[in-house]
Parts: structure tokens; sequence; C-alpha cells
């Protein structure tokens, strides 16, 4: 029995459907006679193998449109993840969606709101916190980059160990750097499954380092979640449309690379774009030109029928967790979830890619919450409108709260945040004020007071030290 | 039918809401002639598990309303027969409650008078929309130690002040406590009619309640 998610009963679509194919066409034309830049020798080779044309002195691959469609069609709609506990399985595809979360290459001080390297116990608590929350449905690439004076190459490695140890949720691992051949082996000596994320190099080229982190992900029989990232107006054009065409040549690039190597290959797409600050030159996460690109994108890839994710509703330009981190996640998320995502990071994230706290983990928890509410949309039954019943409670002094009905329903209806206050104003004000911050702290240590458990059993501990140790060795020598 | 099941199932009603089944039980209480203020009491443990499953945030609104109507189901017959013997049920303190004139909102009112019936107070609801005259004959009635006056209007507030200038009328003033509460009502209201409590919660005017009556 996997995991429920939240079943999309409602949908947004903000392109006229005939439209979309002025989308997918563009894609095509760009495959075709712009190209893809491919880095590696391998891939220029068997691609050409496959009938795309090769310009091996500028890397350049066109594809096409025929290969392009067959290795669409070879895509599963859907599929499963194995979660270390069969309950924690996802069911990616349809309608059915999830939440994940972002990270920081730092955490924050709550108090000073400074950032700084979290210590290796923090970063353990943070897992914890992901493993508690009940709207986090699996794990992302890692909580932060790292801890206390670990050499940042090694991040992802002790990330997954640490993953594997505290939690019993399906996680993603980024592939890079050479990470999977070791957080691969810490996954097949534990017997779990994994989702190998890679990542494309923004305008339409794909890293040989990324090629051969797709090739691995394949062979090791994990699913593979594919992830853009241009920045409109930089790596992408200003225009959303233009934006989704050049990550979706991209997306497609990649697919017709993975389906020609092996038909089926199940394939998460990832679309992870927002519009370029034009003062600082970083990405402006948290901008609602992220959420329009989201939905054009999510629209598009519905349409072709893969599953798909979201990563800018976990990443937020404000600094702190305050009212513009809120606005920005909730807008973000729930835009995400109408158009149609199969899952999203959102959780976690504070500052852009540099800061991340439980405790904001802990408030988005309340968003997704929400937005999972919101979009699962209404019944419509007898029961439901309720004529029957209004015409029995009457007027006033009639009323429903009473009213089996009411009891049946209103806890369906309803999501109440965990962290939202809902007291009467005096006894706010009696209470000391406290705020959606006061309220997540104190549930971290609420969870933080619960006893440590550890998934892993001694046996798996030490096959998980023994891969560390290689890979810190690996490292070390690499040059 | 043994007095231990007639008294579980007047207990299990409440906890299920069923005032159908709390006014059955009941009746079969009396048929079974058990001391009706034992039936009583085990009315009052159910509805107080359900105030405190209220108060630790287990129970909603819902649960606790719902479970307050099948008791007084079952309240109501059981007290006609003590009413018919000529026994007084007191409990904690006799009180008075009900939503003053002008306002038909109820709500907030029934939430504390569940409340008080689970702390072990004898209760009588006026219902609402009262006026200040029957405030006043409902005390003298039940020889009431708290009158506890609702009013979620900003605009029916001031019937409160009514009620308590016609009790300083009636020379029952000084018989009787008086507390006020609603959306429409302040500390500083409440002191400015010269009522002796006030408190924005159910549960506050519960403990005001043990407070001004010292039990």
């Amino acid at each position: 029995m996997a995991r429920q998610g939240f079943i999309r009963g409602t949908s947004l679509q903000i392109v006229p459907e005939d439209q979309i194919s002025a989308l997918h066409e563009g894609a095509l034309k760009v495959l075709g006679e712009t190209g893809v830049r491919f880095e590696d020798a391998w891939t220029l080779d068997f691609l050409a193998r496959q009938g795309c044309a090769v310009d091996e002195a500028a890397g350049r691959v066109r594809f096409p449109p025929e290969l392009v469609e067959d290795s669409l069609a070879q895509a599963p709609r859907s599929f499963s993840l194995a979660a270390p506990n069969p309950a924690n399985d996802l069911e990616l595809g349809g309608d059915r969606f999830y939440f994940s979360h972002s990270s920081g290459m730092q955490t924050i001080d709550l108090d000073t709101l400074e950032p700084r390297r979290p210590t290796r116990r923090e970063y353990i608590d943070c897992i914890r916190v992901l493993q508690a929350l009940p709207h986090l449905d699996h794990l992302g690439c890692y909580p932060y980059f790292g801890f206390d004076d670990m050499p940042d190459v090694v991040a992802v490695p002790e990330g997954v160990a640490l993953h594997m140890q505290y939690s019993d949720k399906h996680q993603m691992t980024a592939c890079s750097n050479d990470a999977e051949l070791f957080t691969f082996q810490m996954a097949q000596a534990l017997g779990h499954e994994i989702l190998g994320t890679i990542g494309s190099s923004p305008p339409l080229t794909w890293s040989s380092g990324a090629v051969t982190s797709a090739r691995r992900v394949v062979e090791a029989g994990y699913a593979l979640a594919t992830v853009d990232g241009a920045m409109m107006g930089g790596t992408g054009p200003a225009t959303a449309p233009g934006s989704v065409i050049v990550s979706t040549a991209e997306h497609l690039a990649m697919v017709v690379l993975v389906q020609c190597l092996h038909p089926g290959q199940r394939m998460l797409i990832g679309h992870f774009s927002a519009p370029l600050n034009m003062r600082t030159g970083s990405p402006a996460f948290g901008q609602i030109g992220a959420s329009l690109s989201n939905a054009i994108f999510n629209q598009l890839w519905r349409h072709y029928g893969l599953p798909l994710s979201n990563g800018s509703p976990g990443y937020v330009s404000a600094k702190g967790m305050e009212f513009q981190a809120g606005y920005e996640k909730g807008i973000a998320a729930i835009l995400s979830a109408l158009t149609g995502v199969s899952s999203m990071l959102l959780h976690l994230g504070v500052s852009s890619e540099l800061t991340a706290h439980p405790v904001q983990a802990i408030l988005d928890d309340d968003i997704a919450g929400m937005v999972g509410r919101f979009a699962s949309g209404e019944e419509m039954s007898q029961d439901t409108l309720a004529v029957e019943l209004i015409q029995g409670v009457g007027p006033i002094p009639g009323h429903y709260l009473s009213r089996p009905h009411t009891r049946k329903w209103w806890r369906k209806e309803q999501f109440m945040a965990a962290t939202a206050d809902s007291l009467s104003y005096a006894e706010w004000l009696e209470g000391g004020k406290k705020t959606a911050l006061d309220y997540a702290r104190a549930k971290l240590d609420a969870i933080l007071a619960e006893p440590e458990h550890r998934f892993t059993t001694p046996a798996q501990d030490a096959d998980l030290h023994r891969i560390l140790d290689e890979a810190r060795d690996y490292f070390a020598r690499r040059p | 039918m043994t007095a231990e099941e007639i008294l579980q199932g007047l207990g299990q009603a409440v906890t299920d809401c069923d005032p159908e089944a709390a006014a059955d039980w009941a009746r079969q209480a009396v048929d079974a002639q058990l001391d009706p203020l034992v039936a009583l009491a085990a009315l009052t443990d159910s509805i107080r598990a359900v105030g405190d499953g209220f108060a630790r945030g287990d129970l909603w609104l819902p649960d606790l309303i719902a479970a307050a109507e099948a008791m007084s189901a079952g309240t109501a017959i059981l007290e006609a027969v003590i009413a018919s013997r000529g026994v007084r049920h007191e409990g904690l303190g006799v009180v008075v409650i009900g939503t003053v004139f002008g306002d038909i909102h109820d709500i907030g009112k029934n939430m504390v008078a569940t409340l008080l019936r689970a702390a072990g107070f004898a209760v009588h609801d006026l219902g609402i929309n009262i006026k200040a005259e029957d405030f006043v004959a409902a005390v003298r009635r039940y020889d009431a130690q708290l009158l506890a006056l609702s009013a979620l209007l900003s605009t029916t507030a001031t019937e409160q002040k009514k009620v308590i200038d016609l009790l300083q009328e009636a020379g029952l003033r000084d018989r009787v406590k008086v507390i006020v509460g609603g959306g429409g009502i302040t500390r500083e209201f409440a002191a400015s009619i010269a009522a002796d409590g006030y408190d924005p919660t159910a549960p506050g005017a519960v403990k005001l309640a043990h407070a001004l009556l010292g039990v």
C-alpha cells in the first residue's frame, strides 16, 4: 500500500488546449534544427546510430521528430518507487501528487537569521523532522550540503547514508561528480531503491557527467529524474513559453537517449526554472513568473503523459521564515499542484539554495496540507449537497453543530494547520502572543524529544561505513 | 438488564452522541427503579470525559455539542423523576444560563453549559432570546447560585446590564453570582456592568464558576 499523497480533483489550465501543440512543435523545431549539445564522444556516436544528425566538432545533436515521438511513447506514464518501508512507496503518474523537500547549503540561526555550517547532529535532527512530517512524502537529495568540516565532495554519499539510517521514506539522490558510484552501492547493500537525479546545463546542453550518471542510473535499474534549470532572461528566454520550450527540448533529448538505451526506462521529468533576478543575476525564486513557467511546463508534460515534478516551490528569495517566505511558497505550491505535478519540492528551503531549516519544513508541512486539501477538490453527492439535512435543520433556532453529518464531514472538509494560531484574541494575548514561528519551534522541540529511531541494523551500518570509507578514499585521491 | 448495564448504556449514549439511546437508557433506568441521581451521575461522568477530551484538543465542538444534546435527552427524563420526588439536585452548585434577549446565538452558551455540567454543576439552560425578567424568575425558581449570561452581539451586550439591574431591584443580587461572556463582551465591559466575572473561553468560564462559588 503506497503513500496516499493527494489525488488532484480539480485542475488549472492556463494555455488554451489548441496552443499546446505550438509548444510541442517549438520544442521539436529546436531539437531538429538547432539541436542539443552533448559533450562526450560515446553519446554522439550512440545518438548517431539512433538516426540523429550529429555534428561531432560542435558536439551538436539534431533529433528527427519521429525519433522524439517514438521515444516519448516508450516512457512509462506511471510507475512505482519502492521505499524502505512499503507504506512509504510512491505511485507516480496520473492525478496523484506528493511533496518532497528542497535543500540549503547551510542552516540558519533562528534568532540572528545568519547562515552557518550545520553540525552532524543538526543534519540528523533535520532528517528526523522530515521523517516525522505527515505531508513530506519522500526525501530530496539532501537537507544541507554537508556538515561539520566534511569535504563538500563527499557530502552526497554522507547524506544518503544518514537518510537511510534515520528515515524509511523513499529518497532521491543527486548524481554528479561520481557520487552515485557510492550511493548506488549503499542502496544495493541495503536493498533500497533510489531515484537518481541528473541536471541539464541550460541552454540546450547535457554535460558528459550528466550523461555518465544517467547511464549508471539505467544500468542500476533505478528510476531517473531529469531536472532542467533555465533562468528566464539568462539561460532561457525571458518569456515563460520560450523558456519552457528550451527546458522541454533538453528533457526530450534525454528522453530519446535514455529510451533508446533502455526502452521503458522510468523517468520523472523535473522543471526547476525561475526568472533571473535582474539586479543580482541570481535566480529570482519565489517570483510569480516561476509559477507561470511551471504551469505551462506542467500542462505540456501532462499532455505528453509522463510523471513530472516542480522544484521551484521549495526555494524562495525570502531570507527568513516570515511573510515573504509564506506567500512565495504557498502560491507556488498551489499553482504547481493544480497544474499537474506528480511531486514537488516544498519543505525546508529558507533562502534560495543557500539556507534550510527544519522549522521552515514544519511550517511548509501546513502549506502542503492546505494545498493538498484544496487541490483534492470537492465530492459532489447527495451527502455533500446535504439538501435533506438543510430541510431538517431549517431556519434559526436550527443549527448543524450537533448533527451526525457535521461530525462525519467537518474533519474531512477542513484542514487545520498545526502552526497557525487559532485561539480567540484574548487567549492569544494571554498565551504570550505566539506566532506561527513559535508554534513551529515548539513542534520541532516535540519531534526531537521523541526517542531517536534508527532504521538500519548494525550489519547495514557496517556496510554503509565501509562504502563511505571507500568514497572518502576515492575522493581524496581524485585530482 | 442489570443496573450496571443500564448505567454503562447511559454513559455510552453520551459518548456516541446518540440522544435517542440516551433517552431509552434513561427510561430503562426509571423502569428499573434505579436511583435517578446515580443514573444522572453516569451521564455526568460521560460528559465530563467528553469535556476533558475537548479541553485536551482531542475532541471538537461538534463532539461536545452533540454529546451534550444526548446528555440533555437523558437528563430531561431523570430530572423529572428527581423533581417528582421532591429531591433537589445541586451538584457543585445550581447554575442558570441563557442567551440574552435579542440574541439568538447559542453555540458559545451551549459550550459553557456542557462544560459546567461536565464539571458537576446542576445547570438549567433557559435557551436563547431570554428576557431579563425570565432570567430573574429562573434564579428565584431554582434558587440559583450562579447566573451565566451570554451575548454574541455588541448590540445585545447591554441586555446583560438590564438583567443585573433587575436582579438588584428584585433583591436577588446578593444571592447570586453573575458571569458574562460572548463575542461582544470584554473584561472592561463586564466590570462596567458590575458582573462578578468574565472569561473569553468556555473552559475559563468553568474555572470562574469554581472560583466564585468556592467549590
